[in-house]
């Protein structure tokens, strides 16, 4: 993956939300994002500050997120009724 | 055909560290249930012993655990287990669950294409989260939990015989609860919800969705 982008591609606002919901991350949690690795609270921040791969990444998730908030995604899923 | 499970735990690093601990369940559950299993894991789940056991025993379920992209599977230090356009068709009459980066856009495809019965994975990037107190005991960590169960429900529903389709759907609903579940109790773990929201989205069933064990 490379690590810096040369055109900022991520939105400049979105940025800042995106960085202030990754601050209030636990400091003894990381994500693991398949075979990139693990990154720390301190590390996503970094990844979406400099918009790498990753961060690029992490942002996708949380506009995929609000996305699907807005669609209604809590209460159209209609999956089988039965746990098994 | 007989039911045999192959599933391949490698665990060279903390991401499939995890995934080791927590497929091991999938595997009590099968042996409960008179379903031979062949595990390969730790330095076994590599290319030669996986197209070994999938000519010669011919498993009706595989389950990988593992790094993967688009076209493959990884296993021990990220050797290509399979490979779209190499070696799919060692799949032919199995019904698989990849968990796994990407497979499901494009490995997945091609192994129904040469003759896989069904075919679970993922079309972008599994995540999960990983509670570094609990690192040296994967399977008392909470966190990773809330993810782990929920695709391991995807192999529960097969091994207890429902088709894919079920299967896959189950899984899914679990991603949903958990995340209904932190929304509903403003839990400190409510910034997991995204995630969890993630690979629910991203789970991907391909093939007979009625194909079962």
């Amino acid at each position: 993956m490379e690590n810096k982008k040369e055109e900022s591609k991520i939105d400049g606002e979105f940025k800042k939300i995106v960085i202030a919901t990754l601050e209030v991350f636990p400091s003894d949690k990381k994500i693991s994002i398949g075979s990139v690795g693990e990154f720390t609270k301190e590390e996503m921040i970094e990844n979406v500050e400099n918009e790498t791969d990753v961060g690029e990444k992490i942002v996708e998730i949380q506009l995929n997120y609000l996305r699907s908030f807005k669609e209604g995604i809590f209460y159209e899923q209609n999956f089988a009724d039965n746990q098994t | 055909m007989n039911k045999t499970l192959l599933i391949t735990r490698p665990k060279h690093d903390t991401t499939v560290h995890y995934l080791f601990y927590w497929s091991k369940k999938i595997i009590e559950l099968a042996q409960e249930k008179s379903i031979k299993v062949w595990d390969l894991k730790g330095k076994r789940a590599n290319r030669k012993e996986i197209e070994g056991v999938l000519k010669k025993r011919e498993p009706s379920l595989v389950f990988f655990n593992g790094h993967g992209d688009d076209d493959r599977i990884a296993g021990h230090n990220d050797e290509a287990l399979l490979v779209a356009g190499e070696n799919e068709e060692l799949l032919i009459s199995k019904i698989v669950y990849a968990l796994s980066c990407r497979s499901g856009k494009k490995l997945g495809y091609e192994s129904v294409k040469k003759g896989a019965l069904g075919y679970i994975g993922y079309d972008e990037d599994f995540i999960f989260f990983i509670d570094q107190n609990k690192m040296s005991n994967p399977l008392m960590d909470k966190t990773a939990e809330l993810f782990l169960e929920a695709s391991n429900q995807a192999m529960i529903c097969l091994i207890k015989g429902h088709n894919i389709k079920y299967s896959h759907e189950q899984s899914k609903r679990i991603f949903l609860n958990n995340a209904r579940g932190l929304i509903n109790s403003e839990s400190e773990q409510s910034y997991l919800i995204p995630y969890l929201l993630w690979n629910m989205q991203h789970q991907v069933c391909l093939g007979d969705q009625n194909a079962s064990l």
